[in-house]
């Protein structure tokens, strides 16, 4: 388990909803509190989920910079949270009927590739050796 | 007498409906006035001449035919480039997107449209919205007007820029975490982001879903309220677009705001502003109490958590959305590829750009097993308490005001190797996009070098009215007119 300071994550979880100040943990507990450094693998690894290719020079500069950005956003590990509220979301309610939608020719116009009124893909087997 | 660029988007709409200028005369003018800006600014990645002179024509036709074209009659309007128009290219200054060309127009674009507004143009912006200074184009670097050697914002900097230029009178961006009002905040013109759900987002490149809107850059508060009124409303094709009747944002624009309770959040230290930002800020509670207003503090203990929070929502968002973009459907396809995964792979790693990618990149990271909890569900969470808190706001105050950015206008290339202190300037910006409020960036005045200043103005949901009447407030104490003054660089000869 990377992911420290659960017990705190819990008692944040417990407070009481109509507390409304968010008090940010003592800085000397963060050490408690720090999620592990971003690897080179960790970074490898999210490339693929995400579909994207680098170079090791790009990987290299990627790790150092999400690593600075993570351990940025690690200080929210130190707030009080709130549980959220579905109904405050604002989502509309939308009447939900069918609808002619854009018309497959102008669809077509702006795929790279197309034959007989569909998308023409390379072989779907193989692959994924990022 | 002023040239017809120089004129408000209400008194063109208004001599172009009485028939003292044709809607050609005003593009003529703002055509003019473009190809001479344009070349130092860079602020469009399309301008589209032709076109725009056809429907000013139509336009002029309505008008001798005895119709009226609307409130935006013969205004001439440029569009950041996330925002459909159909025909015309549509790229989100990414090269994943070379090509493709919009099949159907954006909700607020047809409603300008409808109103007699003439798109003169696509303006350039950070890639896919995400950045603030416009430096992520793939295409063209925008500079300042007022400074050719600084950054114009971003992420809807061609926006900005172009309104502050004199090219066009009002121009349209899209705000997700304060890409509007930023670069409206450096450009030293108005910027509105609307309450989530007040404006369709049909036909806008997603960027993060939750808190993406469009809305317009002027030159001043009634312009901009004008031009929010026209393209807000309720649309079928958006299902988070509100119900909420419109009404007039102009009606009671002008009332004194004696009495009306400005929110000032404690939280803001001023040392973490600019020395002439922070002179500034205090300068403009003053300004807002010698309108009337009674000032009352207010909390936001979660502000400093905003970016955080901000970075880790809007990735998420961003790399679900950005997955579409993936070589098959639309878009730059990679070459050479012999099988579907690679496809994707070779496309999405030659199409975006730098930032891009990294976002992606960052959001993958915070939803994947493992790491969701502590990431995305804390993010979530520490989110909900700030709106929790802002709506305690709100109990006391009728508006909450902030600086709109911690500095005025920053150096090209200054922060552009380091993502995380780029971040860092939209620490006011994030908690109303956060929180969906109706937010608008009004300018303050300017710092020892002349560079513009401005105050962020927030209301409670759907209380566009009366921040619309305090920013209009706030801007008559100010005084400001825009004068771009393209310090750094001889505009040429007798500019006007």
């Amino acid at each position: 388990m990377r992911v420290l300071g659960g017990g705190l994550s819990e008692a944040a979880k417990l407070t009481p909803i109509g507390v409304r100040v968010c008090v940010p943990i003592q800085p000397e507990l963060n050490f408690y509190l720090k999620v592990m450094a971003l690897t080179h693998d960790d970074v490898r690894k999210i490339a693929t989920l995400a579909r994207l290719r680098f170079t090791p020079e790009e990987e290299l500069r990627l790790t150092g910079q999400l690593a600075k950005i993570v351990d940025y956003i690690d200080q929210l590990q130190a707030y009080e949270i709130a549980e959220p509220d579905l109904g405050s979301l604002g989502v509309m309610e939308a009447e939900d009927r069918p609808e002619p939608c854009l018309p497959r020719e102008r669809f077509l116009a702006n795929a790279p590739a197309s034959l007989d009124g569909f998308l023409l893909v390379p072989e779907v087997k193989g692959g994924g050796d990022a | 007498m002023p040239e017809l660029w120089e004129l408000s988007v209400e008194e063109i709409a208004g001599r172009v409906r009485a028939r003292e200028v044709t809607a050609s005369e005003v593009l003529e003018s703002c055509l003019a006035r473009t190809a001479r800006v344009e070349p130092l600014v860079s602020a469009y990645l399309e301008i589209f001449e032709d076109e725009a002179r056809e429907r000013a024509a139509a336009i002029d036709r309505r008008l001798a035919a005895g119709e009226d074209p609307g409130p935006l009659a013969g205004v001439p309007v440029a569009l950041k480039d996330n925002l459909s128009l159909e025909g015309h290219a549509l790229t989100c200054a990414s090269r994943i997107l070379t090509g493709y060309v919009a099949p159907f127009t954006a909700t607020a674009v047809e409603r300008l449209l409808a109103a007699g507004a003439v798109p003169v143009g696509r303006n350039n912006m950070d890639e896919f919205a995400m950045g603030s200074s416009c430096e992520n184009s793939a295409y063209q670097r925008t500079r300042n007007p007022w400074d050719l050697g600084t950054v114009p914002g971003g992420s809807s900097g061609g926006p900005a820029a172009a309104v502050a230029a004199g090219s066009v009178p009002l121009s349209f961006g899209s705000d997700t975490g304060g890409s509007i009002r930023q670069p409206a905040a450096l450009c030293g013109v108005v910027g509105v982001k609307p309450t989530y759900g007040r404006v369709s987002r049909y036909g806008l490149v997603a960027f993060a879903s939750s808190t993406d809107q469009i809305g317009p850059i002027a030159r001043n508060v009634r312009d901009s309220a004008l031009a929010l009124e026209v393209i807000a409303g309720a649309d079928p094709h958006d299902a988070t677009c509100a119900a909420e009747p419109v009404g007039s944002y102009l009606a009671a624009i002008e009332q004194d705001i004696a009495g009306l309770k400005v929110g000032v959040i404690r939280e803001i230290d001023p040392a973490a502003l600019s020395p002439a930002a922070a002179r500034n800020w205090r300068q403009s509670l003053d300004r807002l109490e010698a309108g009337g207003a009674d000032l009352v503090e207010v909390s936001l203990p979660s502000l400093d958590a905003a970016i955080a929070v901000y970075y880790v929502i809007a990735t998420s968002e961003a790399s679900a959305n950005l997955a579409r973009f993936d070589g098959v459907r639309y878009g730059r396809r990679a070459e050479g590829a012999d099988n579907l995964i690679d496809l994707y792979f070779d496309s999405r790693s030659e199409g975006f750009g730098a930032e891009v990618k990294r976002r992606i990149m960052l959001g993958t990271f915070a939803l994947s097993s493992g790491y969701y909890e502590a990431y995305y569900g804390r993010a979530r969470g520490v989110l909900e308490r700030m709106r929790r808190e802002l709506a305690t706001a709100f109990e006391k105050a009728d508006v909450v005001v902030t600086p709109t950015t911690p500095t005025a206008a920053f150096r090209l290339g200054e922060k552009v190797d380091d993502p995380l202190a780029m971040y860092l300037s939209d620490i006011f910006t994030t908690p109303a996009s956060l929180a969906g409020l109706p937010t608008v960036a009004v300018p303050s005045g300017s710092d020892d070098d002349g560079l513009p200043l401005s105050l962020q103005i927030m209301g409670r949901p759907f209380a566009e009215a009366t921040v619309f009447q305090v920013s209009r407030a706030f801007e008559r104490e100010v005084g400001w007119s825009v004068a771009p003054a393209f310090l750094g660089a001889a505009e040429g000869a007798g500019a006007g």
